[in-house]
């Protein structure tokens, strides 16, 4: 299957979530989901640790295979996700690139431009052509981002992009993405909560299974589900 | 898998060779060699477990790129075993 031939203005295409059910030996991680993503819209997961965000998001990528998991595109089926060219791509929050592979090799296959996924900052450019070994961990998660945020893809999902980078290109890369959600759809999770209320338009919490939509007050909502201090 | 390859060569077909004893039939070390494949998979399993996101994220799954890799590999054993056999005959 390729990407449908979108039915929505502007190009854009619409990425659903259903009937996700997993469970973890008898204990429900993921009982009552539906989750949609659109292009133009960058929407946030919040929820504690072991609350099953990282499963949801490799479930939606295809990466984990979950009986009766539905994930739609346009109203097309996309299982394995994965597979369809140039539908989604995936941030893990273990290292992205195989250690054998150079990121400008990285950059080719996934036919990105370093240059201009860098543009905004200019301090990487020094950092390119270090090996994965030699650059911090901040650094690493940061260009990593940005090889997916940059890539020609429909929708991004990113697992703690925000992780490990400091403040200054935390903004940068909250910048970068408002700036790609004009031409895809991002799906982020991480505990950096203020900065991913101050970049999202929706907000979903995953609390005991179930994924629920936050409303015009988030933190309000987030101290009463136990996820901020009251 | 290109280690087990080498390992098969230099462990289980050559000392014979060289010895003058009789030669492991192709198909043997064919066997051998298919017999590891599943001990490789299960150690880099283990030991690389996200050594797979990036290929998904080019689409490739799994099973394609564990027989991409079989096959090759496959491959270039017999182009390295056969002539070997071959110069000893």
């Amino acid at each position: 299957m390729s990407l449908p031939p979108t039915t929505t203005p502007l190009g854009a295409h619409v990425l659903e979530a259903d009937g996700i059910r997993l469970l973890f030996g008898e204990r429900p991680i993921l009982t009552d989901i539906y989750l949609r993503v659109q292009t133009g819209q960058i929407v946030g997961l919040l929820g504690r640790n072991g609350s099953g965000k990282s499963c949801l998001l490799q479930t939606i990528f295809g990466a984990r295979t979950v009986p009766d998991a539905s994930v739609r595109v346009d109203g097309r089926r996309a299982v394995p996700a994965f597979q369809t060219p140039g539908l989604l791509n995936y941030l893990p929050q273990a290292p992205l690139l195989p250690a054998h592979l150079s990121l400008r090799q990285a950059a080719q296959l996934l036919q990105v431009d370093l240059v201009s996924a860098t543009a905004d900052f200019p301090d990487l450019r020094a950092h390119l052509d270090l090996r994965a070994g030699q650059r911090s961990g901040g650094t690493e998660r940061l260009l990593h981002a940005l090889l997916l945020l940059h890539a020609d893809t429909a929708f991004s999902l990113f697992d703690e992009p925000f992780s490990g980078i400091m403040p200054v290109h935390v903004e940068a890369l909250g910048e970068a993405m408002q700036r790609a959600k004009l031409r895809k759809g991002l799906l982020i999770t991480d505990h950096r909560y203020t900065e991913v209320l101050a970049v999202c338009d929706v907000l979903y919490l995953l609390h005991q299974g179930r994924l629920r939509q936050l409303g015009a007050n988030p933190r309000a909502e987030l101290q009463e589900y136990g996820y901020l201090a009251a | 898998m290109l280690g087990i390859t080498g390992l098969i060569i230099g462990c289980v077909q050559l000392p014979p060779l060289l010895l003058g004893w009789s030669k492991f039939a192709l198909s043997t070390l064919l066997f051998i060699k298919l017999l590891t494949a599943p001990a490789v998979w299960y150690l880099s399993e283990q030991q690389q477990p996200h050594q797979y996101w990036f290929y998904f994220n080019m689409g490739l799954s799994r099973s394609v790129l564990w027989g991409s890799i079989v096959g090759l590999d496959s491959l270039l054993f017999l182009v390295l075993v056969t002539p070997l056999n071959q110069a000893f005959a």
